[in-house]
């Protein structure tokens, strides 16, 4: 269902990707793995418009991601990237003004099972983003991109700042989730789960 | 009122002499350039008097929107060049809301504020247009340096934000928060300044000319309102009209 098709891209004459292709059903769990620099993040920012192939195309259901607009492209996609680059504010203002974004079926509220699931504690919501521990930023953004209830999600690095149980609950959740994941991960406990199809680059 | 001609100038450049001999002995390099500047703001302030007293005498309208749009032009490039940013791409945004904004204001300044009969009078529509014109300029600089850099800065929770599905407007509020209160800001705090230390530029030119306080103090108010008026819907509009030549279709500001 997503298709990345003769991919080229090069950043300052370092060759990032040359003829790169990569099909995905949908509901299938990828792991993508690789050294760090070598373009894991990238491939999930191609698929948000946050940079351009110098050549190829990505297709979505059969419809190149460059025929339409990106608000519409970025609405079947849960992304969670590396630093949790959430809005500055209350933890429960920021998720109040995610909601108003349209096309967002999400209220505001967190559902509490989810939140008891990944450990994060509800008083969190008064505390300011900034003054969020890694781990708690973690969780909010794991939580955050499931309350949006998109098709596919995008993990960037989800779980590297969670102890190591957590680790192993997040991993399962998104295993047996009914979407399509494509994560980036370092770590063993993502590796080592036999539901995720491991792509190198 | 009294003159000052030529000679009286010449007393007060005597006056700078000590000056010039203290940067030498602290050995600050700033005689050159010191003297230049004097030296052109007299130059600069003569051409201007002579033309000045020429398109007032002629009092001609096309001659009058003629010189505002002049200094419109002559500002957009100062703005573009200030800013930083991409002239080609930003100046007609630029120019746009410089031209409408001002003479909007200015002709209803004119017209219901001051009750002039010839509302496109020389005499009044280039020293208010001026005026309203050097703060949109300083407003668009701030504004717009202000506006672009912060999107540059926060490009990851930008990002974010529109990959979690706000629009460009949605993604891009707070930057626009940011950019339109540093613009606004220098004028609101003037504002509540105003008079509690020293008077005014314009209010002393106007009570040396003759005028009363009281007729002075109206027109400082009035300008000062006109002013933040301007400011603001300058800045708001070349944020809005610039904003689409700056972004790509990804919502990512365009590189060259």
């Amino acid at each position: 269902m997503i298709d990345f098709k003769n991919i080229n891209l090069s950043f300052e004459d370092k060759t990032i990707f040359h003829d790169f292709q990569l099909h995905i059903d949908e509901g299938e769990k990828v792991l993508i793995t690789g050294r760090s620099g070598v373009g894991k993040s990238v491939l999930l920012r191609l698929l948000l418009g946050f940079e351009t192939p110098d050549l190829g195309d990505i297709f979505i259901h059969g419809q190149s991601i460059y025929a339409v607009s990106f608000y519409e492209t970025r609405q079947q996609f849960a992304y969670v990237n590396q630093d949790v680059s959430i809005r500055f504010g209350k933890v429960e203002d920021v998720l109040l003004d995610i909601a108003k974004f349209s096309g967002n079926r999400f209220n505001g509220q967190i559902d509490s099972e989810i939140a008891e699931y990944f450990e994060f504690d509800l008083t969190l919501l008064q505390k300011k983003t900034e003054s969020l521990s890694g781990g708690e930023r973690q969780r909010l953004g794991i939580i955050l991109a499931i309350m949006l209830n998109r098709p596919i999600f995008l993990l960037d690095e989800v779980t590297s700042a969670l102890d190591e149980h957590l680790k192993q609950k997040t991993v399962s959740y998104f295993a047996n989730s009914k979407h399509t994941v494509i994560a980036i991960s370092h770590d063993s406990v993502w590796f080592d789960n036999p539901q995720f199809r491991k792509v190198a680059l | 009122m009294e003159t000052i001609n030529y000679w009286g100038i010449l007393y007060l450049l005597v006056l700078i002499i000590p000056t010039l001999i203290i940067n030498i002995y602290l050995n600050i390099k700033l005689n050159g350039k010191t003297i230049i500047s004097i030296f052109r703001m007299i130059l600069q302030l003569s051409i201007v008097g002579l033309y000045l007293q020429y398109i007032f005498d002629l009092n001609n309208h096309f001659l009058n929107i003629a010189y505002l749009l002049i200094m419109m032009i002559v500002a957009s490039f100062s703005v573009t060049h200030s800013s930083n940013l991409k002239r080609k791409k930003i100046i007609v945004p630029i120019f746009i809301s410089m031209v409408i904004p001002t003479f909007i204001i200015l002709i209803y300044f004119n017209k219901l504020v001051i009750n002039l009969n010839n509302i496109l009078d020389a005499r009044y529509i280039i020293t208010i247009g001026g005026m309203l014109l050097g703060n949109v300029l300083s407003g668009d600089i701030i504004g717009l340096t202000r506006f672009y850099t912060g999107i540059s800065d926060y490009k990851h929770s930008i990002n974010y934000d529109l990959a979690l599905g706000a629009t460009r407007f949605q993604a891009l509020k707070p930057q626009l928060k940011e950019a339109l209160s540093a613009s606004i800001n220098p004028t609101v705090a003037s504002m509540a300044t105003i008079g509690l230390v020293s008077l005014p530029g314009m209010m002393t030119g106007q009570i040396l000319g003759g005028s009363l306080p009281i007729e002075a103090i109206m027109y400082q108010i009035a300008i000062m309102i006109a002013i933040y008026v301007t400011r603001y819907i300058s800045i708001l509009s070349a944020i809005a009209l610039s904003i689409n030549s700056m972004l790509d279709k990804k919502d990512q500001l365009a590189h060259e």
